[in-house]
């Protein structure tokens, strides 16, 4: 990168850590509300009952997933009177300093490169697949969700797995274009290879 | 308050002695606006059922709402008309409940931020008493749809021609002592909602309805606790004694 002109600065997000309890709670939050107008009453799923709630329960019961059940349930315990200001206002606030971390750190750099994820991939039967495993292999991109920032996830090489990396750029909002040359810079001097992997 | 200032005593009489009736209103009152709160489907009383609603209105993915101007200005507007503080920042929230006729699952109102704060109206009563009755705000949010459960035996019927239509819910303070103060109220206030043109405060059509917030305790003492008496779309009704009966009940 610093071939192609880039100054490499060290910054600090010190509410990184907190980014995923946050984000675990708003976006559960938000999705027990979204998913609400999926009632079976005016389009898509409708699994039958004797009355309303019996349709709702049996329509929601069979068309959501597990990991969106568990993220309603979730969600709408935290919205709940009594849990309201304890959790999801609390999350809110918090996450207005993830933001103030980044808008912070654009005072300094232009872009911010981290991994995309902590690990390489997990297999599909492995036991580390339980759903809090897999909230914190979050850990590096709830940040942008949260700050409402765009990101980008670029090619970074193989694990000592053999398994493929990312690494992602983060810029401020609206930085779309600047993001994108970045990305085409690191790929251009990177020049990462497509790699098959036998026996996967 | 001064004593001269008070109406008529309305107490009830009972074998553990004397209570002092309070009474809170909600008022919700239909926004005048050709417009709903949050999409641009007619508001409009009396058309073919779900002749008018947006792809907002009935909830489907995808659709964002946009703030309908006209319904800010209206609700200004009657802010003024009461005398109250008009709040320069506002929040909408969601309310979030299931029912057949919420289509989004959520009601779209104003619980911590409204955009009217405090005002209050003064009523002219019999024998030329006058009294203040202390507004506590006024907020936007949206009606829901109707459910009509007598068209067919088995079956409920879900018209969202009124979904997402925008109220003003008036929200006063315990002031009131008497079923006619609480009915000289409601008339005073749909009087000013009717000059200023913000609300047609027609009660038939139940673009004006009230929900009575009913208490009764010893006078001198603290408030008791509430009884809600939903969504009275009549004057006399407000005003009969027998809608006392709920919180003499309380009493025993």
């Amino acid at each position: 990168m610093k071939e192609r002109g880039a100054e490499i600065i060290d910054i600090s997000l010190p509410h990184t850590e907190l980014g995923l309890p946050v984000y675990y709670m708003v976006n559960p939050s938000e999705a027990s509300s979204n998913y609400a107008r999926y009632d079976g009453l005016r389009y898509g799923l409708r699994v039958a009952g004797d009355t309303l709630q019996e349709m709702y329960s049996n329509t929601r019961t069979e068309g959501f997933g597990d990991e969106v059940k568990r993220r309603i349930m979730i969600g709408t315990h935290a919205l709940s009177a009594g849990c309201y200001e304890e959790y999801y206002l609390r999350a809110q606030k918090v996450r207005r300093k993830i933001y103030e971390d980044f808008q912070n750190a654009f005072k300094k750099v232009d872009v911010i490169l981290t991994p995309t994820t902590a690990s390489d991939a997990f297999a599909l039967d492995d036991e580390k697949m339980d759903p809090m495993a897999m909230y914190l292999e979050d850990i590096f991109t709830v940040g942008a969700n949260l700050a409402g920032l765009p990101g980008i996830s670029i090619p970074a090489g193989f694990s000592e797995n053999d398994l493929p990396l990312g690494m992602q750029l983060l810029g401020p909002a609206l930085s779309e274009p600047t993001l994108f040359n970045a990305a085409l810079a690191i790929e251009e001097e990177a020049s990462f290879k497509h790699r098959i992997i036998e026996g996967l | 308050m001064s004593e001269k200032n008070m109406s008529e005593k309305y107490w009830l009489k009972t074998d553990s002695g004397e209570w002092e009736v309070v009474i809170g209103l909600e008022v919700h009152a239909q926004v005048l606006s050709d417009s709903k709160l949050f999409s641009s489907a007619p508001t409009s009383f009396a058309a073919d059922p779900n002749s008018k609603v947006s792809l907002l209105d009935a909830a489907m993915p995808g659709m964002l709402p946009v703030l309908n101007k006209k319904c800010i200005e209206q609700a200004v507007k009657t802010g003024f008309g009461i005398n109250a503080k008009i709040n320069k920042v506002s929040v909408f929230d969601r309310k979030n409940y299931f029912y057949a006729d919420l289509p989004q699952g959520y009601q779209i109102s104003q619980f911590y931020h409204p955009i009217v704060g405090e005002g209050h109206l003064n009523l002219d009563l019999k024998d030329d008493v006058s009294k203040k009755v202390r507004i506590e705000r006024i907020h936007l949010e949206q009606d829901a749809g109707k459910s009509i459960h007598d068209l067919q035996p088995s079956k409920t019927c879900i018209d969202l021609n009124r979904c997402g239509t925008a109220l003003m819910e008036i929200v006063t303070f315990p002031d009131m002592r008497t079923p006619e103060e609480a009915m000289a109220f409601v008339k005073k206030l749909r009087l000013i909602l009717r000059y200023l043109g913000t609300s047609d405060g027609n009660m038939d059509e139940g673009s004006m309805r009230a929900d009575v917030n009913v208490s009764v305790h010893k006078p001198g003492t603290p408030f008791g606790a509430r009884a809600e008496i939903k969504t009275s779309t009549q004057f006399d009704l407000l005003a009969k004694p027998s809608n006392m009966k709920q919180p003499a009940k309380q009493i025993s």
